[in-house]
């Protein structure tokens, strides 16, 4: 056969039927050009996938993760008469799914699925902001933790919730930086560690007229666990992933922090 | 009316990748947007004619894409946007930061310079996993053209990394 660049393109795919591949390898061992233009093709193919690999690291727009994960969806959106109603396909899909995630980066995002939601609240907001950045590579934070100093003062100042970065060292977890949201119509401010498997914990604040709470309470939120306490003026979150063992330990020394 | 919570969230996490393939098919960052938005609607609005056995990500691609060939490219060429090259966008040039900044920047003005539907199939097989049968039954086209336009994509890709003064980015 007359090896072409079609051929080792579709090596490089692993796309041939064996006996084809096994043709195109020895033609390759055999063709000093060949191998010359099966390793630009390579270089090409790799310099590719880099470059989508960085597409993948932009940050997700608020505005579109909010309106995926709550708004509304039009009748315009919902065409044409409905088949007979069978079970919602994607209970029974937390496989495959599962495998679609690991694939997409959010390894310790594979686990959710059909768990319990609670009732919408800045809480709920807060475990939707986290399902987007905790999936985030390099634009985890918006500030970084070299500014630990200017985080204070920022994330104070914009929501009202006097604080000092805390510690969680001895837990494991490094601080990344820190981020604005808004959840429940007000600023809150989303502090980001992460520990040394890469996992992403989160402690965030927003002012609040409610009474300070005697311990923190724990949050089921489906793919992750959180912790929310209260103390005079703020509202607290620490939100990791799903059974993760320290979190209890991790909640008690922000609060002393 | 469900409100398909689960379905919302685990679409959610798909958003980059979603979004990722939207920009291959747009070619700018913010028609991409618009519409990765109405894709993901359509594929909550139509959840009850999702077959399981095919993943969540494959089945929100296929209605992206038609989303795409159907609707959204038309209004964009009505509103005289149209293939913007995807080094043009604001969005694509900021899309890497760091040290490798610049290479990965003119990676993707030089996938976005390629001919309509090549960077598309590219990452369709090299980067989502799809075999050249499943991109051919994706992309509506003979299993040959898929061999054929990867081929022809990477190629391009080749001559233009070795002549570093043509970047597109």
């Amino acid at each position: 056969m007359r090896v072409t660049g079609e051929h080792l393109s579709a090596l490089l795919d692993g796309a041939l039927p064996p006996a084809e591949a096994a043709a195109v390898e020895a033609a390759l061992a055999a063709d000093a050009g060949l191998r010359a233009e099966y390793e630009a093709l390579l270089g090409a193919d790799r310099a590719a996938r880099d470059a989508f690999a960085a597409l993948l690291d932009r940050p997700v727009p608020l505005g579109l993760a909010r309106t995926v994960g709550t708004a509304p969806v039009p009748q315009s959106a919902a065409p044409g008469p409905r088949p007979p109603r069978r079970a919602p396909a994607w209970l029974n899909i937390a496989a495959g799914l599962a495998l679609a995630l690991v694939g997409a980066g959010g390894g310790f995002l594979a686990g959710r699925g059909t768990a319990p939601v609670p009732a919408r609240d800045w809480v709920a907001e807060i475990a939707d902001y986290h399902a987007v950045y905790a999936a985030q590579g390099r634009h985890l934070v918006e500030v970084g933790a070299a500014e630990a100093a200017h985080i204070e003062t920022w994330l104070s100042e914009q929501t009202g919730v006097v604080f000092r970065i805390p510690d969680l060292s001895a837990s494991g977890l490094s601080f990344e930086g820190g981020r604005l949201l808004v959840a429940a119509g007000k600023p809150v401010g989303q502090l980001m560690y992460r520990d040394g498997a890469g996992r992403v914990v989160a402690l965030c604040f927003l002012a609040s007229a409610l009474p300070p709470t005697e311990g923190a309470a724990p949050r089921d939120l489906g793919a992750f666990d959180a912790l929310v306490w209260g103390r005079e003026g703020a509202r607290f979150i620490l939100i990791g992933p799903e059974g993760y063992p320290a979190l209890p330990a991790i909640a008690e020394a922000a609060r002393e922090a | 009316m469900p409100d398909h919570t689960a379905l919302r969230k685990d679409l959610v996490t798909l958003l980059p990748r979603l979004r990722r393939y939207a920009v291959s098919l747009t070619g700018n960052a913010a028609d991409a947007d618009d519409l990765v938005q109405d894709a993901c609607l359509r594929v909550i609005g139509s959840a009850d004619r999702w077959d399981a056995a095919m993943g969540l990500d494959r089945w929100a691609f296929r209605i992206l894409r038609n989303l795409w060939f159907s609707e959204t490219r038309k209004r964009s060429v009505r509103i005289g946007s149209g293939h913007v090259d995807a080094a043009e966008s604001p969005e694509l040039r900021d899309a890497a930061t760091g040290e490798d900044a610049l290479a990965a920047r003119q990676l993707l003005g030089r996938l976005a310079a390629l001919p309509e539907g090549f960077a598309e199939v590219l990452l369709l097989v090299a980067v989502e996993g799809y075999s050249y049968g499943e991109a051919a039954e994706h992309l509506g086209i003979p299993q040959g053209t898929v061999m054929s336009r990867i081929y022809r994509a990477r190629r391009l890709l080749a001559d233009q990394i070795s002549q570093p003064g043509e970047a597109a980015g």
